[in-house]
């Protein structure tokens, strides 16, 4: 039990990730038939929707934007500064600071991280191994929201018998595009949300908040 | 922001490899043989043809024509023998004949015909086509 209580955030966010994604299976498919079925077109069994490019594309349109998003504040925070902001570093460590604050190479202490101690390729790798493997998912969701969604798209042109689109007419057209931006925009708002709310808001006891008595004025600081 | 960090990598690579997979070969294979197949019925069995119309399709021609059997060769559908290019995405498919261009989709029964008779109306429009479900 003590393995479960000191994993249960990443516990709780997976089951959290299972029963959405199940809902949304279930959702889609449902929402997918009631169409297809007034059109008097075939419709799907759970597991044919749950592999058709419809589900991938849904699925992967979010991803994408999601990591993105965390790809983004992964980097940016390096620079850039909200004063106030529990999310923000104080303005004299913007950038990548310095060895020593960082614990590597002959600064590394005991229990750093074995490329920590290192130097080369394999400590400049691991020194951005978080956003590199964001940047991965990102792109490769991004290009499996391109895939699904052509033939998603396709399928439903052919339903409407129109001539299928190939990979260029469909990344210059506003499907992709489309998909792309509504998920974008609702990201940057609630990363954008989340750095400025927390100047002056509070939540006890959460590390994503300043300790409730904290000034607003405090930056970098978390409960 | 702290937050948990999953690895997706093994559900990013079912994400991309399902999403590769829209135009199957045997769903290409089997569509093209079920549109040769209603344009041999169309000249030797109309019944045949018919029968490999999809519901909506047979629905909408016999309220506006009468049984299939004894108006489905009376549309303005042209001979075709040969087929030039397939293409499937999901349960929809487009086949190019050499002398039609029809639509199928796939129902529980198999590939049925959509629309048939179909001519090109502009890069922006819906092909007009002599049948076609509602």
């Amino acid at each position: 039990m003590t393995w479960v209580r000191h994993h249960s955030l990443s516990l709780a966010f997976g089951v959290l990730l299972l029963g959405s994604l199940v809902g949304q299976a279930f959702t889609g498919q449902a929402d997918f038939n009631g169409k297809a079925a007034a059109s008097a077109m075939p419709t799907y069994s759970w597991w044919e929707y749950v592999t058709s490019s419809h589900f991938t594309v849904d699925v992967a349109e979010n991803w994408q934007s999601e990591y993105l998003q965390f790809l983004l504040f992964i980097l940016l925070t390096v620079w850039l500064i909200q004063v106030g902001s529990p999310e923000s570093k104080k303005p004299e460590e913007a950038g990548r600071e310095s060895d020593k604050d960082q614990k590597v190479g002959r600064y590394a202490v005991t229990d750093s991280p074995a490329w920590a101690h290192a130097t080369g390729w394999r400590l400049s790798l691991f020194s951005h191994s978080l956003a590199l493997t964001m940047a991965t998912i990102f792109f490769g969701s991004w290009v499996a929201q391109l895939v699904a969604g052509r033939s998603a798209f396709n399928a439903e042109r052919l339903m409407d018998l129109q001539r299928p689109l190939g990979w260029g007419d469909y990344l210059a057209g506003p499907d992709f595009w489309n998909r792309t931006f509504q998920n974008w925009q609702s990201e940057f708002l609630a990363v954008a949300t989340m750095v400025v709310f927390s100047i002056y808001l509070r939540e006890r006891g959460s590390p994503e908040s300043k300790p409730v008595g904290e000034p607003h004025t405090s930056t970098g600081v978390e409960g | 922001m702290r937050r948990p960090r999953g690895i997706v990598s093994a559900a990013l690579f079912t994400l991309v490899a399902t999403a590769c997979s829209g135009a199957g070969t045997s769903e290409t294979d089997d569509a093209e043989e079920a549109a040769l197949a209603f344009y041999e019925g169309l000249r030797s069995r109309p019944a045949d043809a018919c029968a490999l119309l999809a519901p909506g399709t047979l629905q909408e021609l016999e309220s506006s024509e009468g049984p299939c059997a004894d108006s489905i060769d009376k549309q303005e559908i042209p001979d075709a023998s040969a087929v030039a290019h397939v293409d499937v995405y999901g349960k929809q498919a487009m086949v190019e004949l050499d002398e039609d261009v029809a639509f199928l989709a796939h129902f529980s029964a198999g590939w049925k015909v959509t629309a048939a008779g179909c001519v090109a109306n502009g890069e922006r429009h819906p092909y007009e086509c002599s049948v076609k479900g509602s």
